[in-house]
């Protein structure tokens, strides 16, 4: 409860100065390329891979990419790039 | 992230991984800095790219997550090394060729003229020439756009002109006036000279003040109109004179003589039907010939095709190739027949007047004589003719004319 007031602080205050709020609310950034790539910044760790799902923990939730010939074009200290034929993004909270 | 290329160039592998706990090892990798790509996963496997270097960094995380790992590929230049060890003399070589080929095309090799109708190929090589353009120079040492201006100048038929390179060829593009419009000259002021000595039997003026007369007798060199126009006041005398270019048909009856020996004895090739061919290479100035046995004849025919090597459509190089074909011939004299030399002398003699028609020279009287000597026989002939005469000669100095208007 209190991390999410605190995430709405950050996230005001981000709103305030025009500063972006993945850096304030440490939110994790998805930036998608048409149906076929993904971006992913700002993220804990791979949890699962198969080349149908893809579950990347984030900072206070889980992401999933389900699809088909899922694969990591190249995986990095700073971000992440997925390729494939990307059916669905889902947010997983908790 | 860096590029293909430069994974290439530090040399990376392709591994497979398999274990229960991979996705662990992925996440520990980025931990510790090490960049992963191309994960994909079929059946139960793992399979991803690693740099060469950071796979030995791993092998502690395969072992914390139970991991086991198999490189499937080795790829870039590192591990190319051994190979090349075995083979430095073929890959120095290559080397040295990409070196004298970047070298080889810094300079000009070939040129070629584009456009020119009127003017032909060898003037152009000939302002080329001039303007110290030659094969073998390089090509930072030619200002274009000078070269240019100059071309347009030098050839006033000239309307535009491009030169360029493509590769090691030089490209020379004019466009010549298509519309044949009389080139307006400089008055610059000329006299009509004769060019023959003889009597005058015409005379047409369009220009100038005319200093002979039908039936006058003129000498090498003397004038026959006059550029310099006097200009006479209301007294009638001369105040100035008005310079033109003198321009008039004039022609003189005149004496041509003609004369022609023919040797009885003449040369004539014989073909013995032997040959040899043999190809050659020629580079910076050294030819070298494939040898060819059996070779010595004493008089042959030698006809040599040279092509010059061409990469890639317009990269010349300074190497030419080709083929020499040798046909052995012998000299054999024989003997012409008097009827056969009168012959050939009248024949020649024909073609000889018939030339001297096309050229508008009428002939009045000729004296023909045909006689042998000790080695042949030789024609003699004496024209009379009427031909056109008068040379354009820069005026250096005004003939003072009479004082009073005839």
């Amino acid at each position: 409860m209190w991390k999410e007031e605190i995430n709405g602080i950050g996230e005001r205050f981000a709103e305030a100065y025009s500063i972006p709020k993945d850096v304030v609310a440490n939110a994790t950034l998805l930036h998608m390329i048409g149906k076929s790539e993904i971006f992913l910044e700002n993220f804990k760790g791979i949890i699962s891979y198969t080349c149908h799902e893809i579950l990347v923990k984030g900072h206070d939730c889980k992401y999933c990419i389900s699809g088909n010939g899922l694969m990591i074009a190249y995986y990095s200290n700073e971000d992440m790039k997925i390729s494939g034929q990307i059916q669905e993004v889902k947010i997983i909270r908790g | 992230m860096q590029n293909k290329w430069t994974w290439y160039v530090k040399g990376y592998l392709t591994i497979r991984l398999h274990g229960d706990y991979v996705e662990r090892f992925f996440n520990m990798c980025r931990m510790h800095d090490i960049f992963l790509w191309n994960i994909k996963k079929e059946e139960k496997d793992f399979y991803c790219s690693i740099a060469a270097k950071d796979y030995f960094e791993t092998i502690p995380l395969l072992k914390k997550t139970k991991t086991r790992a198999n490189v499937i590929h080795k790829n870039g230049i590192p591990f190319y090394v051994p190979f090349m060890k075995k083979r430095v003399l073929f890959f120095m070589s290559l080397i040295l060729c990409l070196a004298m080929l970047y070298l080889v095309t810094d300079y000009i090799w070939a040129i070629e003229f584009i456009g020119n109708l009127q003017i032909s190929n060898e003037e152009l090589e000939d302002f080329l020439e001039e303007e110290h353009i030659f094969y073998g120079m390089k090509k930072e040492a030619l200002d274009c756009e000078a070269t240019e201006k100059r071309l347009r100048s030098c050839f006033p038929i000239v309307t535009w002109t491009s030169i360029y390179f493509e590769g090691t060829k030089l490209y020379v593009e004019v466009k010549e006036n298509e519309k044949t419009e009389p080139v307006i000259e400089e008055i610059q002021g000329t006299n009509l000279v004769a060019t023959e000595a003889g009597t005058i039997t015409s005379i047409i003026t369009r220009n100038g003040v005319p200093k002979v007369k039908i039936g006058d007798v003129v000498e090498i060199g003397q004038v026959l109109v006059d550029g310099s126009v006097p200009i006479y006041d209301e007294a009638q005398s001369i105040i100035d004179y008005q310079i033109y270019n003198a321009d008039a048909d004039v022609t003189i009856q005149t004496q041509m003589t003609y004369r022609e020996q023919l040797e009885r004895t003449h040369p004539l090739i014989q073909y013995t039907g032997n040959e040899h061919k043999s190809i050659f290479m020629e580079a910076f100035g050294y030819h070298i010939e494939s040898p060819v046995l059996g070779r010595g004849f004493q008089g042959c025919e030698r006809i040599t095709q040279k092509h010059q090597v061409c990469l890639l459509e317009n990269l010349y190089l300074p190497i030419y190739y080709g083929n020499i074909c040798e046909k052995e011939y012998h000299l054999q004299y024989l003997e012409y027949s008097e009827e056969e030399m009168k012959n050939l002398l009248n024949d020649n003699f024909e073609k000889f007047i018939l030339c001297l028609h096309e050229k508008g020279v009428q002939i009045i009287e000729k004296n023909v004589k045909i006689k042998k000597y000790n080695k042949g026989m030789e024609l003699n002939a004496n024209l009379s003719v009427i031909k056109p005469t008068g040379e354009e000669v820069e005026i250096t100095e005004i003939i003072p004319g009479t004082d009073k208007k005839e």
